[in-house]
């Protein structure tokens, strides 16, 4: 079982630390404030609009991309190798949310449908990304 | 109330500066500031040195190379790219209370080349989404699909700005480019191209600001009014990089915030300006600046600058200096850069640049990090 990088990344369906299941379906730990519906990820314990607290939200839907670039030149301390793409992806919550598109989702563009995926780094551990919608 | 003037300004071009250090490079600066404004460093009641990096007693290290220090307060300042705005907020807000008659503001910076750091997360650079210009690249997208823009237009901006800094002594890169070589030159992130991205470099600015009255004291000949120094910290719901999400509705711009405040503050409109100095950190953001200023409706920023009203001999020329795309970005010291370059403008000394009938300027940031600023002055 392959680690994942950061605990705001949840297996769908599942809390961290319970992290025993297929990873080609995974979730997202986002917030939204029951005071003011305020959206958030990674999640926030207080509400950073209105100050109280906010409250754990599993984003595992899909999303739409509204944008895609190409990082060319590799940055320092990444743990995935260039070329590869970032997705700036809308879901309904009301939150674009910024990831990497999976090799096997190259080329994928503004309007089209994605769902999150683990996507694997240098290091065996894993990050969240983007897959194409009904193709894990 | 009281009227804040800049009664001098310096600057140390900008550049890869490698054999200079950040002490040398700010004290230079402050230096010419100074000497600009017929006093010594005893005169001045406060120092503030913007600068991101640089390490500790930063801003003591410059100013005690200044010569005849007699202990007045030196503090630094540091906002990301709004560094700069932010130590003039504060010598001004310190001479307009009666605290002080006289604040030395210098920005200096050493910046590395490559990637800018910008206060990611761990998870954020592992990974691999700790790329400035890749932020810069999807709110170019996002702009282009939203507007019309195209990568022509982005092209152009950069022509502009390169031509406009080919006349600018104090700039990094001073050679013109054409269309052509801009969309040939290396793809960083798409759609931007790295003539369409700012270089960091190394570099320092300074301003003394002098109430009216000290300026009148001190003999000062041909101070200019700083009209107005506004500084906007982020709301969740503003845009900025680095960011991990942004919300898609109801989504606010602390840029645009910052350029009405310092509107209000200055008593005039966007219609005033005879010219700009905006954060073209990017192509992109540059014509972003153009709306966010109220040049132009938003959606019509492309045609404002097609029209030819944003280079040198148009109505209102944005980034006379070369902008960021030819001098370079030395991140805290940039705001400093433009107030020097409107000082110099207004008071007529631009040469080669200038622009005519220079009277009221205008210089924006936003951008990495929290803050924006508006600055305005009036000849």
């Amino acid at each position: 079982m392959s680690e994942f990088l950061h605990d705001m990344i949840a297996l769908a369906g599942h809390s961290a630390g319970d992290a025993t299941g297929d990873v080609g379906s995974v979730g997202l730990r986002t917030s939204c404030c029951p005071a003011c519906q305020y959206p958030a990820f990674p999640a926030e314990v207080t509400c950073s609009r209105c100050g109280e607290p906010s409250a754990e939200v599993i984003l595992e839907e899909a999303g739409t991309v509204l944008a895609v670039t190409t990082v060319r030149h590799q940055p320092p301390r990444a743990l995935v190798e260039v070329p590869y793409e970032i997705a700036m992806v809308a879901y309904p919550n009301g939150l674009a949310i910024f990831g990497l598109v999976s090799k096997e989702a190259g080329g994928i563009g503004r309007g089209d449908r994605v769902a999150l995926a683990a996507v694997p780094m240098s290091d065996g551990r894993l990050t969240f990304g983007y897959r194409r919608e009904g193709r894990p | 109330m009281t009227t804040t003037v800049i009664a001098g300004v310096g600057i140390c071009p900008f550049g890869r500066r490698l054999s200079a250090s950040h002490r040398e490079l700010g004290s230079a600066a402050a230096r010419e500031a100074l000497r600009d404004a017929g006093i010594r460093f005893s005169d001045v009641d406060q120092t503030f040195v913007a600068s991101v990096g640089g390490g500790a007693a930063k801003a003591q290290n410059i100013a005690m190379s200044l010569g005849a220090a007699r202990g007045a307060p030196i503090v630094s300042v540091e906002a990301g790219c709004g560094s700069s705005g932010s130590a003039l907020h504060l010598g001004k807000l310190l001479i307009e209370s009666g605290a002080a008659q006289c604040v030395l503001c210098v920005g200096a910076e050493k910046t590395p080349a490559g990637y800018v750091e910008a206060g990611y997360e761990t998870w954020q650079e592992e990974s691999g989404l700790a790329v400035n210009p890749a932020y810069f690249a999807l709110e170019a997208v996002e702009f282009m699909a939203a507007t019309g823009t195209t990568e022509a237009d982005l092209a152009e901006v950069s022509v502009k700005n390169h031509r406009h800094g080919a006349l600018n002594p104090n700039a990094t890169y001073r050679s013109a480019v054409t269309r052509e070589e801009v969309l040939a030159s290396t793809a960083v992130c798409d759609p931007l191209r790295l003539l369409m991205l700012c270089s960091p470099v190394d570099g320092a600015a300074a301003a003394v600001l002098m109430s009216q009255e000290a300026a009148r004291r001190h003999g000062v000949t041909g101070p200019v009014t700083l009209l107005a120094v506004s500084v906007v910290s982020r709301i969740p719901t503003d845009g900025f990089v680095p960011m991990a999400s942004r919300i898609i509705d109801g989504r606010t711009s602390f840029a645009e915030r910052a350029a009405h405040m310092a509107f209000e503050e200055a008593g005039v409109g966007p219609a005033d300006l005879d010219l700009v100095e905006c954060q073209d950190v990017d192509s992109s953001a540059e014509l972003r600046a153009y709306s966010y200023l109220g040049l132009c409706a938003p959606g019509n920023e492309a045609a404002l600058l097609r029209s030819g009203a944003t280079a040198l001999g148009g109505s209102q020329p944005v980034n006379p200096s070369g902008g960021l795309l030819s001098k370079g970005e030395p991140l805290g010291a940039s705001g400093l850069g433009q107030v020097h370059e409107l000082v110099t403008q207004v008071r007529g000394r631009a040469e080669a640049r200038q622009v005519q009938a220079a009277r009221i300027g205008m210089a924006h940031v936003f951008g990495a990090g929290h803050t924006a600023s508006g600055v305005i002055v009036s000849a």
